[in-house]
């Protein structure tokens, strides 16, 4: 070989050889752009109901490590879950998602279910942000049987798809995930008088007179309320010393007998205290009292000896409603004198529990 | 022959020439040399801007290979560092993404460096552990770290690492230039699965039962009553990121159906308040990792309780691995003196959890 050709194939080896050089040189900054797909950096899936063969929606969260441009986030559901093959009954909320997330951008109804692998779509999302989104629990997952170390996937996805991060995560089922709470609230009920006996405020007349009336109070945590009663035991004011009755005025008829017009024996129930405490309210509605509502100082209710007749009921649970009885009578300048004209008036009421 | 001749020739990369020559293996009826070289070989130049030394006549690298022992011969080997042993490979917590890797330097000076090769396939694929203990596919310098760098006797945490998976390791140490050795021998140890382990009992004691029930029986008005019953629950994870018990209402407290009524859910101190319902942490406790705890809102006392309505709310958590989480908390109900009497009162809690992997 003459001295030329090896001088020039010496060149060219050196010429081949910078560029090696350089090559290698070059090698680090070449696949330092190389990206790797990695685990997320945190991944999760909640499922609202952990019971075993319960169907149940979710929260899905996830925080990318790499850089890329997100597409879809792909959810795949431990085996032996059933997955709803409707992508379309995969929708999404972001509401009351857990504290310190963000909301997923782009989130939406899926746009792909394959087998257990259901596909959501999304925008780019931000390395070290944790996003999350609900899936609807309507006709989309059923959970597995019972068992702990359900595994399953999240992988968020470029264009392609191709997967940017991927983390598997697990899911325990039980038997039973609901705690049944019981109590029960013991029925309450107080009814008082304020006295037993309840004299007429000065000598009968022809002209209207009335006792200075007694108070029945009524508690009870009875949520329908209570009802009180009154039963007579003449229908009347009777004199045993004279025989001598001053009857009942008027009917039972579900208004009151205004004495100004006739003569008789009544009583008038006004309702005083209408307790604010309990869900009750206080009436004498028709049959439950109306007959009693005078609204003067004439009138009252026909009373009867033989059936309770209600004088007020109320609607609900109270810590103290108050009745006032007032009875109240009217004479004809012929009735027979006597200082013992007497009645028995029985007051009952009872819860509506 | 052998010597060491210093050559200084502006062409020193006569390597393609040299690879002819090393795959003309020469052969014998009775020997087999499995590798040679001629090392630096012979000619001569000069040049002010490089120099090398080379070995004349003897092999440019030892591929001596036994099952059991390599020979590494001539002066390349003198110069090597010591080729590290099978570093110490395990799962000391059944770590799912990440495994422990304690180098073993054999007597390399410490300013040696090690640079860590790892797959999961039997090295059919070899990817390197990087400088942030993550994996990646390229080795570069800055990957070959101190024996100290790579946290000397406790080891590094490899991250980054798939569950259930088998991975493979091996290290080579460098000590200066043109003294990298082979890989070492080889050390393998698996991820397990990502892990989730829940349970809910429901007694006066920490038994484990299947019991979801509780009854209050009759609340007394104006008395606070206490559930007979805690709800426990047990929770052990490897996840990373730790993990959450949940509690959700359904009711929003104490409904009876029969009297149309609801003992409301609230926050707050029921001692003061007329009626109510609500949810008080007991204790939380784990025999490792963790640790597994009450949240503030749940952790109280006295007559005190956190509501419980239909949010799903955070009673415990843990921001890393747990075992054997254990956490309890019971039910505090009052009702009034108008609280509708009945005898159906009834919640329903859902208790969820969720592992942060």
């Amino acid at each position: 070989m003459s001295l030329q050709t090896k001088q020039r194939i010496q060149s060219r080896l050196s010429t081949l050889n910078l560029l090696s050089f350089l090559f290698l040189l070059a090698l680090p900054f070449i696949f330092a752009n190389d990206t790797q797909a990695a685990n997320l950096q945190v991944a999760y899936v909640r499922l609202d109901r952990l019971a075993a063969a319960t169907t149940t929606g979710g929260t899905v969260c996830a925080q990318p490590t790499t850089v890329g441009t997100e597409t879809t986030v792909k959810v795949t559901f431990p085996t032996g879950f059933t997955v709803n093959s409707t992508a379309g009954n995969w929708t999404t909320t972001t509401t009351n998602l857990p504290s310190g997330s963000t909301v997923w951008p782009g989130i939406g109804t899926a746009s792909l279910v394959s087998g257990q692998e259901v596909t959501f779509p999304s925008t780019d999302l931000t390395v070290g942000t944790l996003y999350c989104f609900n899936f609807s629990g309507t006709s989309t997952l059923t959970t597995s049987t019972a068992g702990n170390d359900k595994v399953g996937i999240i992988t968020l996805q470029a264009s392609g798809p191709a997967t940017i991060d991927s983390a598997s995560y697990s899911l325990s089922i039980v038997s039973n995930d609901q705690i049944i709470v019981t109590a029960t609230v013991p029925p309450t009920f107080s009814f008082s008088l304020s006295a037993n006996a309840d004299t007429f405020t000065s000598n009968l007349s022809t002209t209207t007179t009335s006792t200075s009336g007694r108070t029945a109070t009524v508690a009870t945590n009875a949520a329908s309320g209570w009802v009180a009663w009154v039963r007579s035991a003449n229908a009347g004011l009777n004199s045993a010393g004279t025989g001598a009755s001053i009857a009942t005025a008027g009917s039972l008829d579900n208004a009151p007998t205004d004495l100004a017009s006739v003569t008789g024996y009544v009583l008038d129930v006004d309702i005083t205290t209408d307790s604010g405490t309990g869900t009750g309210t206080v009436t004498q509605a028709a049959n439950y009292g109306a007959e009693y509502n005078g609204t003067n100082a004439t009138s009252g209710g026909t009373l009867s000896s033989t059936v309770f007749q209600p004088i007020a009921a109320a609607s609900g649970t109270t810590d103290g409603d108050v009745l006032t009885l007032t009875e109240r009578a009217k004479i004809t300048a012929v009735q027979a004198a006597a200082n013992d004209y007497t009645d028995t008036l029985t007051v009952i009421a009872a819860g509506r529990f | 022959m052998r010597g060491m001749i210093d050559l200084q020739k502006k062409n020193f990369m006569k390597t393609p020439f040299m690879i002819f020559f090393l795959l003309a293996l020469p052969v014998s009826t009775n020997y087999q040399l499995k590798d040679f070289g001629i090392g630096s070989g012979g000619g001569s130049g000069t040049s002010t801007n490089y120099g090398m030394t080379g070995i004349s006549g003897e092999q440019s690298k030892g591929e001596l290979t036994g099952s059991n022992y390599d020979l590494g011969t001539g002066m390349v080997f003198t110069n090597q560092a010591n080729v590290p042993s099978a570093p110490t490979f395990t799962n000391p917590n059944n770590y799912y993404n990440k495994l422990l890797v304690t180098l073993v330097p054999l007597q390399n000076p410490s300013d040696a460096t090690y640079a860590i090769a790892i797959s999961s396939d039997n090295f059919v694929t070899t990817t390197y552990v990087q400088s942030d203990d993550t994996v990646g596919t390229v080795l570069g310098i800055e990957d070959y770290q101190t024996y100290t760098n790579w946290g000397g006797a406790s080891g590094t945490l490899i991250i980054g690492l798939l569950p259930n998976t088998t991975y493979k390791v091996k290290v080579k140490a460098m000590q200066g230039a043109k003294t990298e050795t082979d890989y070492g021998p080889v050390a393998t140890v698996a991820t397990v699965g990502a892990k989730l382990s829940f349970d809910i009992d429901v007694a006066p004691t920490d038994v484990d039962n299947s019991v979801v029930t509780t009854n209050f029986g009759n609340l007394s008005p104006g008395s606070v009553t206490n559930s007979p019953d805690n709800v426990w629950v047990d929770f052990d994870t490897n996840a990373e990121n730790g993990g959450r018990v949940y509690v959700k209402g359904t009711n929003t407290g104490l409904l009876s159906t029969r009297a149309s009524y609801t003992i409301s859910s609230v926050s707050g101190n029921l001692a003061t308040q007329q009626e109510g319902f609500g949810i008080q942490g007991v204790s939380a406790t784990q025999s490792a990792g963790g640790p597994f705890a009450l949240t503030p809102s749940y952790t109280l006392s006295g007559d005190n309780v956190a509501a419980s309505d239909t949010i799903i709310r955070e009673i415990f958590t843990a921001s890393s691995p747990v075992a054997s989480g254990r956490g309890a908390f019971f039910l505090k109900a009052k009702s009034s003196a108008v609280t509708p009497a009945a005898s159906d009162y009834q919640e329903v809690l859902t208790v969820i959890t969720s592992a942060s992997f």
